[in-house]
């Protein structure tokens, strides 16, 4: 039993609590999946139809109307779609999830960490729903992944889940002080969509950055997105930044490490926030 | 040794802020940069309480007291600014209402949420699942959304639950003012059965003499001070005078009443002219001829109007309505006008009171000074006239 006046001190204390009732993390998640599509005829078939919806869109537009020379298109986008989807996700569920479950946070005690993190939890299993249909696009096209740059996939996925569970917790919590937070995000999130090399070759930014090219790694997901291009879609060199799989493992490391002193922190101001969350929704 | 599943409350405190205006976006916090104007409001001042292992307790107050607060600091949900809290064991609490159920979800997957949030595991809900859902006596509503629900059967599942968890500790916010007498009854016998079980209990209420008839000890909370604790009938009594004290701003009238103040010629006019049977619909004024001794410069004059034997039904005074009494020597008369009295038929009477602004010297006091009947057409039981309707859907 945690006695639940001891506040913890610590990302080391947060996580452990978190731990102790991860079966609430495992329903809240499970609830936010049910409640998204609740009242829905499709359901989850929506997760499946999003995706499909969104290459078809953006295959007319930059195939039909751009000329993109990409090759495999389909494949290329999705890779670094659900990577995006999954973040957009994490981040705007999880600026909402504090205030939208109030009912709740003003009425029992339990570690609202929790909340935001059920967030990224769903959008998760989101994220695996919807591989199934860039798994589909592979077979379709008989593209065969990069099987070694592919055992680097999960290492990126783990990067990709801390940095989002960063954003969320930071995000649910000051979202209850300033509700401007998820204004502020709708805008950033799109800026950032079109900031990062998903519907376009990283090389064009690339070559024409020249030896800046650095910048363009300063947005941290375009480093996550390349490895899952570069596992996934795999395409002629040209097409790539670089060929060789130590730069997209170096790449992710970096953005790893800076995800990890994130999340650390994210949990540290969580933690400094948490007091009066409940008084202030 | 260590005591177990006891609360051991040690001078909390806890003020929150009133924002006379809310900003609550960036742009108009930066214009107002930071300085939003704002009051404090002390809801808990120093409050100290032991709960022994497997005793109950009860806290009385008047709305606004700090009731609640002091059982959302000890629950969790709020954190106090000062002092400190204990409270070891398995602690269930039933805070206004449900034990934190979400609108959107069903009563079978808030059960299932709410289990956990307790820290209970999927199957623990499962195999108590039935019992809950017959005790809950909702029978095929539990897969209905609880937004749909009622404030009783929301209370039902919240208690239903709470019922069949063992809790160690159990915080109850007025669990008993809704629901039919039937559930009234069932959650007041698995009250006892806890109780015999060893579990400890702190219960917020209205209902004095059931605070007084079950709890071991009884705390009363007024401003957020305790004002009385420790014997039931004692406390029940303490609470008592001071709900007829006709002033819910009394801090502590320690001091006896002086007769410094003294009320005559107190009627009550509709249309102008003295009566005692009244229309909910009648504009009533209730005129008094105060006397206060020279030198009261700072006296407030109260009324509280109760159910002849039975609860207080409004109280208010002068510094609630704006009113500065005159600060000259002599008598004024003093008039209270009501719009319209909500009530149903029955027996009410009237005290009035005069006491300092501090609420610390009571100067006067008279209760059942008169008293009126109230005759209307409805048919309706209870005390209060509320405009409703009943429509087939």
């Amino acid at each position: 039993m945690i006695n639940r006046q001891d506040r913890p001190t610590g990302a080391f204390g947060s996580l452990r609590r978190v731990f102790v009732f991860r079966e609430l993390l495992i329903n809240l998640t499970r609830h936010e999946l049910r409640l998204r599509y609740k009242n829905s005829i499709l359901g989850f078939v929506w997760s499946l139809l999003n995706p499909l919806l969104y290459l078809v869109i953006y295959s007319v537009v930059f195939q039909e109307i751009l000329r993109t020379q990409i090759p495999l298109f389909a494949i290329f986008l999705l890779s670094g779609l659900l990577i995006w989807n999954f973040l957009a996700a994490s981040l705007s569920a999880g600026a909402g999830s504090i205030i939208n479950n109030s009912s709740i946070v003003q009425k029992v005690w339990f570690p609202r960490e929790v909340l935001p993190l059920a967030s990224v939890g769903a959008a998760l299993i989101h994220f695996f729903l919807q591989s199934l249909v860039l798994t589909a696009a592979l077979f379709v096209f008989r593209q065969e992944p990069d099987w070694v740059a592919l055992a680097l996939v999960p290492f990126a996925l783990l990067t990709i889940v801390l940095f989002a569970s960063a954003g969320a917790l930071s995000l649910s919590a000051l979202n209850v002080y300033y509700r401007d937070v998820q204004h502020l995000l709708e805008v950033t999130l799109l800026a950032w969509f079109w900031l990062t090399p998903i519907v376009y070759n990283h090389s064009l930014v690339a070559s024409r950055l020249g030896s800046n090219d650095w910048v363009s790694f300063l947005n941290p997901v375009t480093s996550i997105v390349l490895l899952f291009q570069r596992a996934l879609h795999n395409p002629p060199p040209g097409y790539i930044p670089d060929v060789s799989l130590w730069y997209y493992f170096r790449n992710v490391s970096i953005i790893f490490v800076f995800s990890l002193i994130s999340f650390v922190l994210a949990l540290r101001l969580f933690q400094r926030l948490d007091n009066q969350l409940a008084e202030r929704i | 040794m260590r005591p177990s599943n006891s609360i051991s409350v040690k001078e909390i405190g806890k003020t929150f802020r009133v924002y006379d205006e809310r900003y609550q976006t960036l742009k108009e916090r930066a214009i107002h940069f930071g300085k939003i104007p704002f009051h404090e409001f002390s809801a808990l001042r120093d409050v100290s309480l032991e709960v022994k292992p497997g005793s109950m307790m009860g806290i009385l107050g008047h709305n606004g007291s700090g009731k609640s607060t002091l059982l959302k600091c000890i629950a969790g949900t709020l954190t106090p600014d000062r002092g400190t809290i204990k409270a070891d064991g398995r602690m269930a609490a039933l805070l206004e209402l449900g034990a934190g159920f979400h609108p959107e979800l069903t009563g079978r997957e808030n059960l299932y949420l709410a289990g956990s949030i307790l820290g209970l595991r999927r199957h623990e809900i499962q195999d108590k699942f039935d019992s809950i859902v017959d005790f809950s006596e909702l029978g095929d509503f539990i897969d209905n959304q609880v937004k749909y629900y009622s404030s009783g059967m929301f209370t039902r599942l919240g208690f239903a639950l709470i019922a069949n968890i063992d809790p160690e500790i159990l915080l109850l916010d007025e669990v008993l003012a809704v629901g039919d007498e039937a559930f009234q009854n069932k959650c007041l016998d698995q009250i006892r059965s806890f109780r015999e079980n060893g579990v400890t209990i702190l219960f917020v209420t209205h209902s004095v003499d059931l605070a007084a008839s079950i709890c071991d000890e009884l705390v009363v909370l007024e401003h957020g001070e305790v004002i009385a604790s420790g014997n039931p009938k004692q406390s029940a009594a303490t609470y008592r005078r001071h709900l007829y004290a006709g002033d819910p701003t009394t801090v502590s009238a320690k001091e006896a009443s002086t007769g410094e103040a003294t009320f005559s010629d107190v009627l009550l006019l509709v249309n102008g002219s003295p009566t005692t049977v009244i229309r909910p619909d009648d504009m009533v004024t209730l005129q008094v001829k105060v006397s206060l001794k020279k030198g009261r410069k700072d006296a407030v004059v109260a009324y509280a109007i109760r159910e002849v034997g039975g609860a207080l039904v409004n109280s208010s005074n002068t510094r609630i309505l704006d009113v500065e009494v005159p600060r000259r020597s002599g008598p004024f008369i003093l008039a209270f006008t009501f719009e319209g009295l909500a009530l149903l038929n029955g027996r009410f009477s009237v005290d009035l009171g005069a006491h300092s602004a501090d609420g610390r010297h009571q100067y006067g006091q008279q209760n059942n000074i008169i008293q009126f009947n109230v005759t209307g057409p409805s048919n309706e039981t209870g005390i209060a006239l509320l405009p409703v309707r009943a429509v087939i859907k």
